[in-house]
């Protein structure tokens, strides 16, 4: 089987990540916070452990400022819902994913907050700055945005938007979901208010855990999406004042997190510019094939990143994927959850066959794979 | 042995870390509900001879602490 669907999530995953996850459910997977046993005292510290290496990556505030979520869409709904007020306006791209795109119309119908859109113009960071220049209302209170798009190459200028949010005192949160293990994040640099990310992407962590890396911006009392048992200061009614705990309600994925935190010594060890040039190399060679042949149309073929983004002229998007996946291959066809971004390239009624690489695929993969398309073709 | 109580156990495991870091050997416990009147609460478990270095550190670590029980 070739995988080529990594944008969705990583696979396979590093052994060391696999054998981690196994030794934590046979070994000490007790409930983290919950109790003064032996068993739960070395979960905790499983997971405290997991919230330092988290810290350390994106060089954020502190390890009790770092939350952990089911995935990044609760990460997304927790920042984004505690960060609002009646009456604010929320910046958007123009590429978001649902679990931005959704919550903001969800805002918008209650009458909470209305929302504008930036543009992306694939990918030119001038014309990107100018527009969020012209979208900052007196009332926009949070930006909200991707790194980097899930279904084409673009990333976002997040230092200069940071920038500006610090500037306008606006609340910025980051959707790192395909960004966060690929290239470097420091959120005091980029000015970051809430990074949200995932375990299962570019971490190559197990599925079932993200989480989100708060600055202080987030006061104490800020909303809370969930409430539940937080294994502390449970006498009072109401959620805990103090993070994690405030949004941590309910037990967390203690082997999600046992396994992240091998991911991150995985990419750790290979490094950011490995990664990203052996992305960028499996990119190039699918871009440069794709671009030279007419019955196939690449929307922003850019090879900086581990996204292509395309269609066969004349056929189907979903039956290219039959078709690729009738030959064992795995990529990913439709809208990928983001009808907005689709719109704004142009795919929105028919959606395209997104290819996404990870660490693990290889030049001889991507020939099978364009030799699997020319096949299609015939 | 003297007791410094923390809000949250991540809390007290950060200034596990951070004490160990500064060459002070200390344990996360769960500590008796009643000593803070919130329900489950936790606190660092270390020698009172060390305790009031360990102060000192966490205060310019900035990890927030409760009260120091023991001494």
């Amino acid at each position: 089987m070739i995988y080529f669907d990594n944008a969705a999530t990583t696979f396979p995953k590093p052994e060391s990540v696999v054998s981690e996850v196994s030794k934590c459910l046979a070994e000490y997977c007790g409930n983290p916070g919950r109790g003064s046993h032996a068993l739960s005292m070395r979960a905790s510290e499983a997971v405290y452990s997991a919230r330092e290496s988290v810290c350390a990556l994106f060089n954020g505030y502190s390890p009790d400022r770092c939350i952990f979520t089911l995935n990044t869409t609760y990460a997304l709904n927790i920042s984004l819902k505690a960060a609002v007020s009646k009456g604010c306006r929320v910046l958007i791209s123009d590429l978001e994913h649902n679990s931005v795109y959704r919550q903001v119309e969800k805002l918008k119908a209650e009458g909470i907050a209305d929302y504008d859109v930036f543009g992306t113009y694939s990918g030119d960071r001038e014309k990107i700055i100018n527009d969020v220049k012209r979208k900052i209302k007196f009332n926009t209170k949070v930006l909200i945005c991707q790194i980097a798009s899930n279904i084409c190459g673009v990333t976002m200028p997040v230092e200069e938007i940071g920038k500006l949010c610090r500037k306008n005192l606006i609340v910025f949160i980051a959707d790192a979901a395909q960004y966060a293990g690929i290239r470097e994040i420091d959120v005091k640099r980029m000015n970051i208010d809430a990074l949200c990310f995932p375990a299962h992407k570019g971490l190559y962590g197990p599925q079932g855990a993200g989480g989100i890396l708060l600055s202080d911006a987030f006061s104490e009392n800020a909303p809370t999406l969930i409430e539940g048992g937080s294994g502390s200061d449970s006498l009072n009614p109401l959620m805990p004042e103090s993070y994690p705990d405030r949004y941590e309600a309910g037990t967390c994925a203690t082997p999600a997190l046992a396994g992240l935190m091998q991911g991150i010594k995985f990419v750790r060890n290979i490094g950011y510019g490995n990664i990203s040039e052996h992305e960028r190399e499996m990119t190039s060679m699918t871009v440069d094939a794709l671009l030279s042949d007419r019955r196939f149309e690449v929307y922003c073929p850019m090879k900086n990143c581990g996204i292509v983004l395309f269609n066969v002229k004349g056929i189907d998007p979903v039956s290219v994927g039959r078709e690729l996946d009738a030959r064992g291959i795995c990529v990913r066809s439709g809208f990928h959850c983001a009808p907005l971004a689709h719109r704004t390239l142009g795919t929105g009624n028919s959606g395209a066959v997104r290819v996404s690489f990870g660490i693990f695929n290889y030049r001889d993969e991507v020939r099978k794979m364009l030799d699997a398309l020319y096949y299609i073709l015939k | 042995m003297c007791l410094i109580s923390f809000k949250t156990l991540t809390a007290a495991l950060r200034a596990v870390s951070v004490l160990k870091s500064a060459g002070i050997d200390s344990q996360a416990v769960n500590i008796d509900p009643n000593l803070t009147k919130r329900g489950c609460s936790y606190g660092v478990q270390l020698s009172c001879y060390d305790a009031d270095d360990a102060v000192s550190v966490l205060t310019k670590k900035r990890v927030q602490f409760g009260e120091v029980f023991g001494k």
